[in-house]
């Protein structure tokens, strides 16, 4: 199944685009990093805050609003690029152990984002264990994304 | 001697050759790329409150205070990273066109940086609690966007181009 799917990606016109034109790889790759670093910024400080160390004059759900919007805006950029380059190169990525492990880490911080980080950052009564316990877990994961997505570089 | 030797003698060096051949190479990266997201991520932030886009409603002064520690913190880990890479590939990245690019938007954000806060926040209390500051800060703000965005670029072009 998997791997059908990368081959098929891979014949597609959009992989095949993306690889025989000169730049358009990197210039997805680039805009990878400018979504992973809207979205790892994001993520970082509002973990930080939900740790208590940073705006802690500002309520959880008042900092989460602010920095929602801009994460999303990271996530959805990073959503796009990652694809675009894996459709380039499928077959290559079938075979890297880090993509895959990168691909578990993401699916699963994708559902914790929208589940326990929505539903914790817009609670202002949560308990602080609970709070601390979803900012180290969204660090745990996004940037696990970021190494593993580096990693696939090298394996 | 040339600048150009000396990066081959850097490169060729024992701990140059000893970083490039490591197991755990790939770490370094990872590590340079991820401090980097940290760095700049945050300034990112800052920049959108100097620009009145976000958290207008927190004074800018505030902002910076809250979260250069942390910027600076990821700072210094990307400088870090970042010497180690250059010592394992001095004499390439002196070579290369996108290594040169990163070093000229980096060092343009680093002067921004410096400029507003010598010059431009020197009369921060009269519009430090503005939701939109003065054209001069918000182009700052965005000056500051635009190179670091360049760093970003340059920086991930340059692996492509070794």
């Amino acid at each position: 199944m998997a791997l059908s799917i990368s081959q098929w990606a891979e014949m597609s016109w959009w992989g095949t685009f993306v690889r025989e034109s000169t730049m358009g790889f990197a210039i997805a790759s680039v805009f990878l990093l400018f979504g992973l670093t809207l979205l790892l910024g994001g993520i970082f400080l509002m973990s930080l805050r939900l740790f208590g160390l940073i705006l802690t004059d500002r309520s959880v759900s008042q900092v989460g609003r602010d920095f929602r919007k801009w994460t999303l805006a990271g996530l959805v950029l990073a959503l796009v690029s990652g694809p675009t380059m894996w459709a380039a190169t499928a077959m290559r990525y079938y075979d890297s152990p880090a993509f895959w492990l990168e691909q578990q880490i993401l699916a699963v911080a994708i559902v914790f984002h929208f589940s326990l980080w929505e539903w914790v950052i817009r609670k202002d009564d949560a308990p602080a264990v609970l709070r601390a316990f979803t900012g180290a877990l969204a660090l745990f994961l996004w940037f696990g994304v970021g190494v593993m997505g580096r990693a696939i570089g090298f394996f | 001697m040339t600048i150009l030797e000396v990066c081959q003698l850097i490169e060729n060096s024992q701990i140059g050759t000893s970083i490039r051949e490591s197991n755990n190479y790939w770490m370094l990266n990872g590590a340079h790329v991820l401090s980097l997201a940290m760095s700049v991520g945050a300034i990112f932030w800052f920049d959108l409150r100097a620009m009145g886009v976000n958290m207008r409603h927190v004074r800018v002064s505030e902002v910076y205070r809250q979260i250069s520690g942390w910027m600076y913190g990821g700072f210094v880990t990307m400088f870090i990273t970042g010497v180690l890479l250059f010592w394992a590939h001095a004499a390439t990245s002196y070579m290369n066109i996108y290594f040169r690019i990163k070093f000229l938007a980096m060092g343009l954000a680093v002067l921004n940086a410096m400029y507003f806060n010598v010059k431009t926040a020197r009369g921060i209390a009269a519009w430090d609690a503005n939701p939109v500051p003065p054209p001069g800060v918000r182009i700052a703000g965005i000056f500051s966007i635009v190179m670091w965005a360049g760093v970003i670029a340059a920086g991930r072009l340059m692996a492509y181009t070794f």
